[in-house]
């Protein structure tokens, strides 16, 4: 059989399983075993060398470990403390609550490497919060959006460990290369909320003049957002002072966490339970989607097809950056129905020696690629922060209004990502003065 | 002008059956082991065996990540794997005869002569552990040497003392042996480790210095270099050997040793490339003193060589082979 | 039906048991990196055979909490359309895919056992200086792949049951 067709038929067979609902990991590894029984039956033992050769490998640690930190997290009330002191601050201007928002988003992202935890619990405090206060609630659910899907740019970042795995780049570096990425579209998405509340006050009114609290107070609010600060520190800080690699590090985050739990006195059995049961789920079902997405790369490569992608890639008109924005372009139409790990673990192994052989750094498309993945948090039908967010909005606000609501933010992402494409410095910087 | 006509076609010779073989080595594209090792094997055997055998060659990780890579051919999932002892040891223990020992063979001439050449040969031994196995040892090459890099000064084995430095399987029976602390992390993570001071520096072969830019974070490079002749050994599937025609079999041995010569004398030229480069970039080349390396040999032969020979009956007959290289040199 | 409820309530336990290896494993697998950077930033006295200690651990946590998550409804699933079917909806469809997910547990436990069989019988060691064995841990893939198996299978049986009984719309499996 011709090879272009084998392969056309291996994505509509996953597709396919995708479509009836098959969890994700099994659609690709089910997938991966059929094509290998039709066309390369000796490839089958690759099934069970990759459950033990894809997690054995020290970067996967950070994995577990950045997801328990972000469920611990959750339930120690820090969240609540940050979102009283943006109230507190900025509550007074147009559009201030949610800029606020943004902000403790973009924390909140500094310390947790997976969407749920920042999506969720802003969910829940800042979307009632801000209804209450007058908001547009498009204004209101777009902002917690497009906030939470920062989480997976600015480090520490699920999707930049998997990268980094498969690329073979330095995690640290790329972690230190999303900062500035991230710190960008979060700017973006606050100038965005500045001007159009300006212009349209009735999206985001000021809070009453009667609710605002003297400066003292103000300053003193400041204080809450400490928890934040150490566990930056110790997740980031220590990797960057040089103590140290990314995997410890997030053993020290994890550990940070819980440190900060029983300081607010909130590291109960029934937290702990919760906090190890979800984490227990979340890694094992990103480690199955990950050996499930190897295998089926593996037998892709077996039967040949490798070359396919290369070539088609690389021969298309318009020279190495019609080559890029094709590559960018392909993970977008993924985005729409895939989740962001598999996707990562489809197309590094078959983008990562095209980057290569066109001359581009790969740390350089890493940061591409995960602010391209980005997007495919809010780009429905699947995105995990529409799922995560929907779960936990009030009844009132439907399916069609998260959808709505992310789209001026959709845009302001592919804003930022031209801007770092154009501009690599805005990523390769700061990893480049480390020490 | 016209162009002159095409020459008629030879007449096509009847066409021969084509084998098709999968290559899966232990290390990416990115390792200088690639273009200057399995790629140019390949393109011997394929002349060698007239066409009649046609290698694709993939990527690490696209049948099966590096630890697996050995297991994966000697189960004939894939037909041809490459790598040093250093990566499938676990396996095939007596790879690290093959691979090299410290301060002994400093050059690839002297490191075949331990290994094949008449008088010695120590890779029988290997082969008939790989035999044992289900694989053949079919090609190799030589890296030059591998060496140590650090942001402090060695001028003694003592000077190890203390320091943390990247190093793997028989590095760090080394630097353990000169008092040295060895750390394991992905090797992704050396050149940023170093930039950040987790590492005090790190092991390496001196070709690869120049990809993983080194020669930014260390300020020094330390000779002699522990491992003289760091050497990386392509295997078959046993099977797969068994089922090719007598004539190709031969064809693919008669160019084993050339094909050594040949990818061995690239090898050499990036190790002087990669010195250089090192110079260029402002980093120090610190050799010891012959007295000094006479001390550290005697440090190797107490704490390093025994143990190499307690990996298997057979690596420690072929410590035997190699002392005898050592002493008919005048080395021991 | 009596019988089946009760396999279906072992084979629940046996995950749930596994599942709490894996919190402890998580904790672990916690506790032992900090300890391993304290052993090297504070003592100077790091170990060449930590990082093996942790990736050995990384593989038993794939191994061993596959079938508690999936029993949990864990496993991420593209629901554009199945989250809107009803629970016969979804049965079928899970029907419908069944034998997709069985024939790849049952691959992955045949090939899992050869895996850990070669390994144990050929005394494969992990490559470093220490040489721990690998054939425990890699026993450990066959079986969790095995506890998936079971829970694949029991919410079949349970599909089956919703399918042909309508009456019964009892979830025996978690939906994310
Ligand atoms: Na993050
Ligand atoms: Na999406």
């Amino acid at each position: 059989m011709d090879i272009s067709l084998i392969a056309a038929l291996m994505f509509l067979c996953m597709f396919a399983l995708l479509a009836v609902g098959l969890p994700v990991a099994f659609c690709l590894g089910a997938t991966g075993v059929i094509f290998a029984l039709a066309f390369s039956p000796r490839s089958l033992p690759v099934l069970a060398s990759g459950f033990f050769g894809t997690p054995y490998v020290e970067i996967i640690l950070t994995l577990p470990m950045f997801v328990l930190m972000g469920n611990l997290i959750r339930y120690s009330g820090i969240a609540e403390a940050a979102y009283d002191m943006a109230y507190k601050l900025i509550g007074g201007l147009g559009g201030g609550l949610a800029m606020g928002t943004t902000v403790i988003c973009t924390l909140f992202a500094a310390i947790t490497g997976i969407i749920p935890p920042a999506t969720m619990t802003m969910g829940m405090i800042a979307v009632p919060s801000m209804l209450k206060h007058g908001y547009d609630k498009l204004m209101a659910v777009g902002s917690v959006a497009a906030g939470g899907a920062l989480a997976d740019l600015i480090p520490p970042s699920g999707g930049m460990i998997f990268y980094a795995l498969l690329a073979k780049e330095s995690v640290g570096k790329l972690f230190m290369g999303g900062v500035m990425p991230g710190l960008l579209l979060a700017t973006l998405y606050m100038v965005y909320i500045g001007i159009r509340c300006k212009l349209q006050p009735h999206l985001g009114p000021p809070i009453p003049p009667e609710e605002k609290v003297p400066w003292g107070e103000r300053i003193l609010s400041i204080y809450a957002i400490w928890p934040f600060l150490v566990l930056i520190f110790l997740v980031l800080g220590i990797i960057y002072m040089g103590v140290a690699t990314p995997p410890e590090a997030a053993c020290f985050g994890a550990a940070g966490a819980c440190l900060i739990n029983a300081i607010y006195r909130k590291l109960t059995r029934q937290v702990l339970k919760d906090a190890l049961s979800t984490t227990v789920d979340l890694s094992v079902m990103g480690l199955w989607i990950l050996i499930g997405a190897y295998f089926f790369v593996n037998i892709f490569s077996a039967l040949g097809c490798r070359e396919l992608v290369a070539t088609a890639v690389t021969g298309i008109p318009g020279g190495k950056w019609a080559a890029i924005a094709m590559m960018l372009g392909i993970v977008l139409i993924l985005g729409c129905v895939m989740d962001d790990w598999a996707i990562i673990t489809l197309v590094t192994p078959l983008y990562t020696p095209i980057v290569v052989a066109l001359g581009f750094s790969k740390l350089w498309f890493g940061i591409i690629l995960i602010m391209t993945i980005q997007t495919a948090f809010l780009t429905p039908p699947f995105g995990w922060v529409l799922f995560c967010l929907k779960s936990v909005l009030p009844k009132e606000i439907t399916m069609g209004d998260v959808y709505r609501s992310v789209i001026p933010f959709v845009l302001l992402q592919l804003v930022g990502l031209t801007l770092v494409i154009i501009f690599p410095q805005i990523g390769l910087w700061l990893p480049g003065t480390m020490k | 002008a016209k162009p002159a006509p095409a020459p008629a076609p030879a007449p096509a010779p009847e066409e021969p059956e084509v084998t098709k073989w999968v290559f899966q080595p232990a290390f990416g594209p990115e390792d200088a082991g690639w273009g200057c090792g399995v790629v140019p094997w390949i393109e011997d055997v394929e002349a060698a065996t007239k066409g009649t055998i046609e290698i694709e060659l993939l990527p690490l990780g696209s049948i099966c990540s590096d630890p697996e890579a050995l297991p994966m051919t000697i189960k004939g999932v894939l037909d041809l794997t490459a790598g040093w002892a250093t990566n499938y040891g676990g396996d095939l223990p007596e790879g690290h005869l093959a691979y090299g020992q410290s301060f002994t063979s400093q050059t690839w001439e002297e490191h075949w002569d331990i290994l094949w050449g008449d008088k010695y040969r120590a890779g029988e031994l290997v082969q008939e552990a790989c035999h044992e196995k289900g694989i053949h040892w079919v090609g190799w090459c030589s890296q030059g040497w591998n060496s140590s890099y650090g942001n402090f000064e060695v001028h003694k084995w003592e000077d190890y003392q203390g320091k943390k430095m990247y190093a793997g399987g028989p590095q760090s029976v080394y630097l353990e042996a000169m008092g040295g602390n060895p750390v394991v992390m992905p090797p992704t993570e050396i050149y940023m480790s170093i930039k950040t001071g987790i590492l005090d520096g790190t092991f390496w072969d001196v070709g690869g210095t120049d990809d993983m830019k080194y020669y930014e974070v260390v300020d020094n490079y330390f000779l002699p270099p522990w491992c003289g002749s760091q050497n990386q050994e392509i295997f078959i599937n046993l099977d797969t050997w068994n089922a090719l025609e007598q004539w190709q079999r031969d064809a693919i041995s008669g160019i084993f040793q050339s094909n050594y010569a040949k990818a061995s004398t690239m090898h050499d030229e990036l190790v002087g490339e990669a010195i250089q480069t090192a110079k260029d970039n402002g980093c120090k080349v610190i050799e010891m003193s012959e007295a000094e390396q006479a001390r550290t040999l005697e440090r190797v032969k107490e704490l390093v060589w025994p143990e190499t020979r307690e990996l298997s009956p057979r690596c420690d007959e072929g410590m035997d082979i190699y002392m005898q290289w050592m002493k008919d040199h005048g080395r021991l | 039906m009596k019988v089946w409820n009760k396999l279906g309530q072992a084979v629940d336990l046996a995950n749930e048991w596994m599942g709490r290896l894996a919190w402890a494993l998580i904790l672990f697998l916690m506790c032992f990196g900090v300890y391993d950077v304290i052993r090297r930033y504070i003592f100077n006295a790091p170990t060449v055979w930590g990082y093996v200690v942790l990736k050995m651990g990384l593989v038993a946590l794939a191994a061993i909490g596959g079938g508690y998550a999936l029993k949990r409804g864990s496993f991420v699933r593209v629901d554009i359309l199945y989250a809107r079917w009803s629970r016969r909806g979804k049965a079928i469809a899970d029907i419908a895919t069944f034998a997709f997910v069985a024939l790849f547990c049952v691959i992955g436990i045949w090939y899992g056992i050869d895996m850990a069989h070669f390994a144990i019988t050929t005394g494969q060691v992990t490559a470093n200086v220490e040489q721990f064995p690998m054939g425990p841990v890699k026993s450990l893939i066959p079986l969790g792949i095995f506890l998936v198996l079971l829970v694949v299978v029991k919410t079949f049986v349970s599909d089956i049951r919703v399918v042909f009984h309508r009456r019964e719309n009892k979830s025996l499996i978690s939906h994310k």
